[in-house]
């Protein structure tokens, strides 16, 4: 557990009718554990390579198109994916403050999202599996994902961007939670 | 239609008192070989198939090989003969018993040795089928389903009938954790869906789907010129959905539920006969549905999710409750599979009017209610479906708001279930949402611990486990 990275999300992000913000306000003044801000970094890095290779496959396809006749302000298609860097770089920002999980004594809660808003309450006796995988990208900037898995195979409470010490950490105490609490099917 | 009568006690003939057996003797049987006749019936399932394939090959290939006249059916004979030994390999092969655990073993496979091992106590359902060809001759397919992960069903095919219905009293006897000879338990027919019910239901319930059709293809021809094929068209516009009325008569041709100690047995079928037999307490959720057609006769079709593997072939997943019933036999089934839940004493809360905006065909009956045994949600214009879960199967809680939701003052509620047939979501007031979540929450954890024993006829000592 390396506290550095566990900073709860501030107060003032209720909205001030909590009610209508549902995901928001569950439970009211909750201390949620937010992810690492390094997941942005990574979520850019990934929007920036996704953006710059299609700007290099687009980029290719004009240079063979002008080549054979076409006229050349096609070339501005290739402002679409600087508009998808530009909009996405912020919007990932947001997603990564509003990520964040919630231990509390008899389950977990995990919400996420900005434009659509997610919040899932899962019973740690109804835990089948906690997942952490880092992929190369993630491992390089030191995160982890924890996955939480259990009979439903729609349940979806995924936490990204937390630093492997944590992770583990989680991991361990969901574990354990789930193995003193587990019920059958 | 009405439930006719109580079960009566499995034990009710040779001990009588309280039901509780004494300390479970989970006989070890030795292993035991599936009927020698199976590879038989395998093959001569096979054999419609293998003959349009020779037919064709006949007609298309073979005259252009240079190959003596016997050929052709030299070298059908050698084909069929090596299938045959495979198939006689691999009957010898397979082998299953029960261990000194009440576990059931399996022992198969040729090349690759496979050992399976099935914890009964946590046996989802045994299924005891009867394709026409095995009904012939007197034979039938065990199938019995585990809760877990991966591959958990297995399929013994073909024991002759009686010693598939040991079989299935075996598992149930050893899953339920009583003495493993205790035999057959007793059973009471609680209905029989009346054959002209079964047969008008179908037809109704076909009918929008030939109108949807019909319009369709009216469309079609009114753009088209007038041409000769119409007949032709018509009659296959008609065709699909005589076929999916025809098929529903078939496969709940006689459909039977009775109560038995065991659990729930359902057997329906008329060309291929299958039973299904359902534990207590392994029932997560239902889901009753009401299309419009059926509205005026005030009857609903009641399916289920049972745990166990997702997907598979559906005929063969106890998934239909009932395919037609009143409302006071869905009632009282739902009743039997859900304890505690009464279907038309369900506490609606109607959502906010507002709800048509975000979902217009659903809105006008969509409403949820909560209760201490479980919780249930409505929706549906035309066909109304209200589904129900207990809280001790519910896995997990969510609840999502997207913008036109957040602009309307609603939120998604939705709660997860093992993969089947049933889901379970709704959309509420969002102020709502949050308080909804946390008493489903609640009631959740309270009724897991309450929950009882995984086999639920043995003695339990100091209360519930965990």
């Amino acid at each position: 557990m390396d506290a550095p990275h566990a900073h709860a999300l501030p107060s003032e992000a209720l909205p001030p009718h909590a009610g209508a913000r549902p995901c928001d306000a569950l439970p009211p003044g909750a201390d949620w554990t937010g992810v690492s801000p390094r997941l942005a970094l990574a979520r850019r890095i990934r929007l920036c390579a996704a953006a710059g290779l299609t700007a290099a496959a687009i980029g290719a396809g004009l240079a063979w198109a002008t080549a054979a006749g076409a006229p050349s302000r096609l070339w501005a298609i290739l402002v679409l994916p600087v508009i998808a860097v530009l909009t996405g770089w912020p919007i990932i920002g947001r997603q990564v403050r509003a990520w964040g999980y919630l231990e509390r004594e008899a389950d977990l809660l995990v919400r996420s999202g900005v434009l659509i808003q997610r919040l899932v309450i899962v019973p740690y006796g109804r835990m089948q599996m906690v997942d952490v995988t880092a992929g190369p990208l993630e491992r390089w900037l030191g995160l982890a994902t924890v996955q939480l898995h259990t009979a439903a195979a729609t349940t979806d409470a995924t936490i990204p961007g937390l630093p492997p010490g944590q992770a583990a950490g989680l991991r361990d105490r969901l574990a354990a939670q789930g193995e003193s609490r587990s019920a059958g099917m | 239609m009405a439930v006719s009568a109580e079960p009566t006690g499995h034990d009710g003939a040779s001990a009588p008192g309280p039901l509780v057996p004494a300390p479970a003797v989970l006989r070890a049987t030795s292993p035991a070989r599936l009927s020698p006749t199976s590879p038989l019936v395998d093959i001569a399932q096979a054999l419609p198939g293998v003959l349009v394939v020779v037919l064709l090959l006949r007609s298309e290939l073979l005259p252009r090989l240079p190959l003596p006249a016997l050929g052709v059916p030299a070298l059908l004979g050698i084909g069929m003969t090596v299938v045959a030994l495979a198939r006689l390999l691999r009957w010898w092969r397979l082998r299953y018993w029960f261990d000194e655990e009440g576990d059931l073993r399996l022992d198969s496979g040729v090349v690759v040795r496979e050992h399976r091992r099935l914890a009964l106590s946590r046996v989802q359902s045994v299924d005891v089928g009867q394709p026409l060809l095995a009904r012939v001759i007197g034979l039938a397919d065990v199938r019995i389903e585990v809760a877990g992960a991966g591959d958990t069903r297995i399929r013994l095919a073909y024991l002759p009938m009686s010693a598939a219905r040991d079989l299935r009293a075996g598992v149930l006897a050893r899953a339920a954790g009583l003495p493993a000879d205790v035999g057959e338990a007793p059973e009471t027919v609680l209905h029989r869906v009346p054959t002209g019910v079964l047969i008008t239901s179908a037809v109704l319930a076909a009918v929008p789907l030939l109108a949807g059709l019909l319009i369709a293809v009216g469309g079609l021809i009114a753009l088209a010129v007038l041409g000769n094929g119409i007949t032709l068209i018509l009659l296959f516009t008609i065709l699909g959905p005589a076929i999916a009325a025809g098929r529903r008569v078939l496969q709940w041709y006689d459909f039977t539920v009775a109560q038995s100690p065991d659990g729930l047995r359902l057997r329906s079928g008329l060309i291929t006969r299958s039973s299904h037999t359902v534990p207590p307490g392994r029932v997560h959720a239902c889901a009753v549905s009401e299309p419009l057609l059926w509205r005026a006769r005030g009857w609903r079709r009641v399916t289920m999710t049972v745990a166990g593997q997702p997907g598979g072939d559906e005929q063969n997943t106890p998934d239909t409750l009932i395919p037609v019933a009143d409302p006071e036999l869905a009632a009282a089934l739902i009743g039997r599979v859900l304890p505690g839940i009464d279907l038309a004493g369900l506490p609606w809360q109607q959502a906010p009017p507002r709800v048509r905006w975000r979902s217009p065909l659903a809105a006008r009956t969509m409403a949820c209610a909560v209760t201490d045994e479980g919780v249930a949600v409505r929706a549906g214009t035309f066909t109304v479906t209200t589904t129900i879960a207990a809280h001790a199967r519910c896995q997990s809680v969510r609840i999502t708001q997207g913008p036109w939701e957040r602009s309307l003052g609603l939120a998604s509620l939705a709660v997860d279930l093992t993969p089947g047939p049933v889901s379970l979501h709704t959309r509420v007031a969002a102020h709502l949402a949050g308080p909804l979540a946390e008493t489903l929450a609640a009631h959740g954890r309270r009724a897991r611990a309450a929950e009882g024993p995984a086999r639920w006829r043995q003695p339990v000592a100091g209360g519930p486990l965990r």
